[in-house]
């Protein structure tokens, strides 16, 4: 076994220090061959015990001895931040009320305590302290995205990236008023449930009335409520929401029922039978099995802060179930017979929109643009992540008529964006995208892809220059004269490996910057302190057209079916139309028909649309009409004889 | 009675995206696609008044098939909740005093 797997045992005891049982929960990349485990521990003090474990099942049995680590399941650090209006109560008497379970031990209990037993190494980060109230702005009251920037700006270990650690905001009220005791904001951004909050001025600072103890009811409550709202941060759902699955096929990470009368922190206590006195009455300060069997054994991902998406380790929050009919179907779909690619390969899918109503519809002009989608990335044992595009574009508002059955058509090229590469390693991926069209919410079925492992060294050699932020944005903006470090990766791939699906990427991105003038802004060394590119004598260069170099990089590969499959149809016939016009402007119409050509040969046997091959035929048709006639010098041409 | 009511109308538990109409005294009164945030199980609110009491209430989510309507008394300051349960059915709750949400 060379995976690392995570697996849980349902173990029954079978003697002094042994357990046997089955595995019923697996996750990992690979299948796990094993089904039942042996535990043997040995040694009495902690620190000297090790367990001798034998997992048995369809393989050879396997045996592995870990040694004593640590008496918490995971660890976790707290930072409590207050505004001066706020009252933030983190420890509690727990007989301070006398509605209270008649067993209850009498107790100090901190929220440190609470996550403790459940399984939690508790620390603090030492950077707890004030805020200013200023920041929930001129109304007085927070909205997420205030409290999001007060998290960024205050909390000490703020970082967009998972980690066991949370920040928690007590403030006086949100803007929803009094009827919102505390949420988990931090649903926002691609690193969810870092931070959460206590609205110590809202309904919980109202007791019942007539209660025997109303201050400390109040002071019950802000507790009860902090421990709540921190359960959401580790992905924890309400009670009653615990058997919740989303349309999209995802759910709870084990299957589950609700559990609306539990005596636990996530559950309302006004809600049970009997209100929030029956509740109280029958509440010893903990969490539900089903909850604790997650926050302790559950994959690290689904719990821990930053990782998997609020309420998720379905991947993909639906945004709508409305059982409509949608007139509109979205696919997600790859250019090739089985959505498998190779390793180092740049992964290109294609979205299709049709139109599935029986009216004409109009949409926005370059609706499938990547500014119009939502598109998330879910590699297997890893978490959802959304993907980022380099670029967004503001175009003239225009729409188009989509007829009955009509589609559109955009290349979505997913693999790197400024998330980073977030399809590069092997294994496999699911995509899904949804977007908004004439104000319907359109979700495509997720389209499951592969990448190979490496097949040779040289492709891992190739590996750790190429998975950077320089060539991926070489890549998607379709070459660059700036990135040289990117540059000499690209032509490195496109040398070291001959006949790759990398290799006509790389090519590609080499070609199309020579195909026209390029222009460059130069800024002179040593400037000072930059206030405006005319103020530090920066200047923009124009490096001219080199079509026939551009050929000579690409030209060979643009008539092959792997170009077309692997930079998808619509790039393909883009990139390639590009150099076959930039050849006609500098005068070579005989090459430049030839390569309309190739393109009109590949594309036909790719299964793409009549209209499209007869666009490309037509292309084909002109310029061999303008090869035929007496050659008649271009500008371009001129220049490029030195006229 | 004829007298202001302050009512509060909250939209709870279980949308997906759903279209809720919700109409008072026959007028459509809140007519929008509406999905809950999990973590503080609200996903929409707004506030009336009305000049008497009790006064019909009727819930319809088209695209499920769905109408609930009921007569409700009101206090001077009124609450309501609609959400969908676990089977799918519209839920129509009230009371004279603030829900919370947490």
């Amino acid at each position: 076994v060379t995976q690392h797997f995570h697996w849980i045992a349902s173990l029954t005891l079978a003697g002094p220090g042994h357990w046997t049982g089955a595995i019923w929960y697996t996750d990992g990349n690979l299948p796990f061959p094993y089904r039942t485990v042996d535990i043997e521990v040995t040694g009495t003090l902690p620190i000297a015990r090790t367990a001798v474990v034998t997992f048995s099942g369809d393989a050879a049995p396997l045996v592995r001895v870990y040694r004593w680590e640590s008496t918490a399941f995971r660890p976790v650090e707290f930072e409590f931040d207050a505004t001066p209006d706020a009252n933030p109560v983190v420890a509690i008497g727990t007989h301070d009320h006398p509605n209270r379970p008649p067993g209850l031990p009498q107790e100090t209990l901190s929220l440190d305590d609470v996550y403790r037993r459940a399984g939690f190494a508790v620390t603090k980060s030492g950077g707890d302290g004030a805020i200013p109230a200023t920041l929930a702005g001129a109304n007085g009251t927070w909205s997420d995205a205030e409290m999001h920037d007060a998290m960024q700006r205050f909390w000490s270990r703020f970082t967009d990236a998972p980690q066991w650690a949370l920040w928690v905001l007590w403030a006086a009220r949100h803007d929803q008023g009094t009827k919102l005791g505390g949420v988990m904001f931090d649903d926002i951004g691609p690193n969810h449930r870092q931070g959460t909050a206590i609205f110590t001025e809202s309904f919980i600072k109202n007791p019942p009335p007539g209660d025997a103890a109303p201050e400390a009811w109040v002071r019950r409550m802000r507790f009860w409520t902090a421990a709540h709202e921190m359960g959401h941060a580790f992905n924890l759902a309400h009670a009653w929401q615990k058997a919740l699955t989303t349309p999209t096929g995802g759910g709870p990470w084990i299957p589950q029922v609700n559990e609306p009368e539990s005596r636990s922190y996530m559950n309302y206590p006004y809600n049970v039978s009997g209100g929030e006195s029956a509740f109280y009455a029958d509440f010893a300060y903990h969490f539900s099995d089903s909850e604790l069997l997650f926050l302790r054994h559950a994959p690290t991902r689904f719990v821990q802060m930053g990782n998997a998406e609020w309420f998720d380790n379905h991947a993909f929050e639906q945004p709508s179930r409305s059982g409509r009919r949608c007139e509109y179907r979205l696919e997600v779909r790859a250019n090739r017979a089985k959505p498998v690619f190779e390793f180092l390969e740049p992964v290109v899918l294609e979205l299709k929109l049709t139109n599935t109503g029986t009216d004409p519809k109009l949409v926005r002009t370059g609706v499938l643009g990547a500014s119009n989608v939502l598109a998330v990335i879910k590699a297997d044992g890893k978490p959802a992540r959304q993907w980022l595009p380099y670029a967004h574009q503001c175009l003239e508002p225009a729409v188009q008529v989509l007829a009955p059955g009509d589609s559109v058509y955009e290349p979505l090229p997913v693999y790197a964006g400024v998330n980073g590469w977030d399809i590069a390693e092997p294994g496999r991926y699911r995509v899904h995208v949804a977007m908004e069209v004439t104000g319907e919410t359109v979700i495509s079925e997720p389209f499951e892809l592969r990448i190979t492992a490496p097949k040779s060294r040289e492709e891992e050699t190739v590996a750790s220059d190429y998975f950077t932020e320089g060539v991926g944005r070489a890549l998607y903006f379709g070459g660059t004269a700036v990135l040289e470090s990117a540059t000499d990766t690209l032509q490195d791939a496109a040398e070291r490996l001959p006949g790759s699906r990398a290799a006509i990427h790389a090519k590609a991105a080499l070609a199309l910057p020579l195909v026209k003038d390029y222009k460059t802004l130069s800024i002179p060394g040593g400037s000072p302190k930059l206030t405006s590119a005319v103020a530090a004598d920066a200047e923009v260069t124009v490096r001219p057209a080199e079509v026939q170099q551009a050929v000579a990089v690409i030209g060979g590969q643009l008539g092959a079916p792997e170009a077309a499959e692997t930079l998808g149809h619509i790039t393909y016939r883009r990139s390639t139309e590009s150099i076959a016009a930039a050849l006609a402007d500098a005068g070579d119409t005989v090459d430049a028909a030839e390569l309309q050509n190739a393109l009109l040969d590949v594309l036909s046997g790719s299964g793409v649309l009549p209209k499209v091959l007869e666009e490309v035929s037509e292309k084909v048709t002109d310029l061999n009409a303008i090869a035929a006639k007496p050659k008649k010098r271009t500008t371009r041409a001129k220049r490029n004889a030195g006229a | 009675v004829s007298t202001d009511h302050i009512v509060h109308v909250e939209l709870r538990e279980g949308w997906q995206g759903d279209l809720v109409q919700v109409s008072m005294d026959g007028q459509i009164r809140f007519d929008k696609h509406v999905t809950t945030r999990l973590q503080i199980g609200l996903a929409d609110s707004f506030t009336v008044t009305v000049d008497h009491e009790p006064v019909p209430v009727e819930v319809r989510v088209p695209d499920r098939g769905l109408t609930a309507s009921r007569e409700i008394r009101l206090a001077a300051e009124h609450w309501i909740g609609i959400g969908l349960d676990d089977q799918g059915r519209i839920d129509l709750v009230d009371q004279p005093a603030p829900y919370g949400y947490l």
